[in-house]
């Protein structure tokens, strides 16, 4: 089933500037889906920076924006949305 | 045969921002506000007349932030700048970003007075409850109790005076036309690790108001209601913790003034 949902094509996506981020947590908290977590590695600001997952821990991405809007270091630059 | 797929860009680059990494703490509501007024300046597509004064404190840099023309003012001294500058060009769009430091503080009297006259400016304060910049001495805004390096053993309101509410000051006058307070930071929700966005799309919609009202020949003010976690030192989820707890039933959100209903609109 998880593999049938994963071969559709993303109905959003969501671009993290990974040298950007500073690793806050805000958009993983703020996100409804639990699309973005923190990676385990760094970058090169020693920060351990957001990752998107069209797919989350509660659903998929809904392109709603809370992330974009809430991140204090315009690392999230881009939310889009599959055209139909 | 799959087709080629189309995204289409709901949210994206801003031509206010410059994109320059800022030199705010991970996740402080100065770096949020940059956005949320970058997003604003663009909605009227008044990039090209916009004038940004900085003050002193965290936002003493949010020129470099802004891809708009700027001065930085000296320390409280923001409301004079804007009035002067929107005197001689009544056709720019004059905003400034103040701590609490600078405008409830040593600034307290050029607020007040610049708000008094009515002058069209908008002003936007962000209320951290501390002196960030200078290492977390207390603030006329600090809560009663809160530990800062000038109130080692708590605020104590019997020597240091109630904490100043700026919003309600400003309602004491006749000149502004527009008066808001925002809870800017994340805010917890019933589950424990969930976090609810509101008060950056709130603060959003607020800033395009006082632009609109300034553009109307009001005063216009919004006190956004912000976070220190290094110098309150703690975690960063703490600090939005803490703001929601303490900092929202001392300084309550809402709209307190709209006297051209520009919210209605
Ligand atoms: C005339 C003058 N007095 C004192 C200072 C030191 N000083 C710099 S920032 C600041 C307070 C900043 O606090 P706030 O306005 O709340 O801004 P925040 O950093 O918390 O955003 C002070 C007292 C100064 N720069 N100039
Ligand atoms: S756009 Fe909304 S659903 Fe998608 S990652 Fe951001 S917060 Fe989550
Ligand atoms: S809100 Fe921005 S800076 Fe913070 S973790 Fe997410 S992408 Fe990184
Ligand atoms: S010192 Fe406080 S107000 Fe200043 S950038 Fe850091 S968290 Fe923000
Ligand atoms: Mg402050």
């Amino acid at each position: 089933m998880i593999a049938a949902e994963e071969a559709r094509p993303p109905r959003a996506r969501v671009v993290v500037e990974a040298e950007r981020c500073k690793g806050c947590d805000l958009c993983v908290v703020v996100c409804p889906q639990r699309n973005l977590h923190l990676a385990t590695g760094f970058n090169r600001g020693g920060y351990h920076p957001a990752v998107f997952r069209y797919h989350g821990d509660r659903g998929d991405c809904t392109a709603c924006g809370l992330c974009y809007w809430v991140c204090p270091d315009f690392a999230i630059t881009e939310v889009a949305r599959l055209v139909p | 045969m799959s087709a080629v797929l189309r995204y289409e860009t709901k949210l994206g680059e801003l031509p206010t921002l410059t994109g320059t990494p800022t030199h705010y703490c991970a996740g402080c509501e100065h770096g949020t506000l940059t956005r949320l007024l970058a997003s604003a300046v663009d909605a009227r597509g008044a990039r090209e007349r916009a004038v940004l004064v900085s003050s002193v404190g965290c936002s003493v840099l949010a020129h470099e932030y802004l891809n708009l023309d700027a001065v930085q003012a000296p320390h409280g001294r923001a409301p004079a700048v804007m009035a002067g500058i929107k005197r001689v060009r009544p056709d720019l769009l004059v905003f400034g970003v103040q701590g609490d430091g600078d405008a409830v503080s040593i600034g307290l009297l050029e607020l007040m007075n610049a708000a008094n006259r009515g002058e069209p400016i908008s002003i936007f304060l962000v209320n951290n409850a501390i002196y960030g910049m200078t290492g977390g001495q207390m603030a006329p805004t600090t809560p009663p109790g809160m530990v800062t390096t000038t109130t080692p053993a708590g605020r104590d309101v019997a020597s240091t005076g109630r904490p100043i509410d700026a919003t309600k000051l400003l309602l004491g006058l006749e000149g502004p036309s527009y008066i808001r307070r925002v809870f800017l930071p994340v805010a917890p929700t019933s589950s424990p690790d969930t976090f609810n966005a509101r008060g950056a799309l709130e603060g959003e919609a607020a800033i395009r108001h006082a632009f609109e009202t300034q553009e109307r020949g009001g005063f216009s003010f919004v006190e956004f209601v912000s976070t220190c976690w290094v110098n309150w030192k703690v975690s960063i989820l703490e600090s939005k913790r803490y703001a929601a707890r303490v900092l929202a039933p001392l300084f309550p959100p809402g709209l307190y003034r709209d006297r051209f209903g520009v919210e209605g609109r």
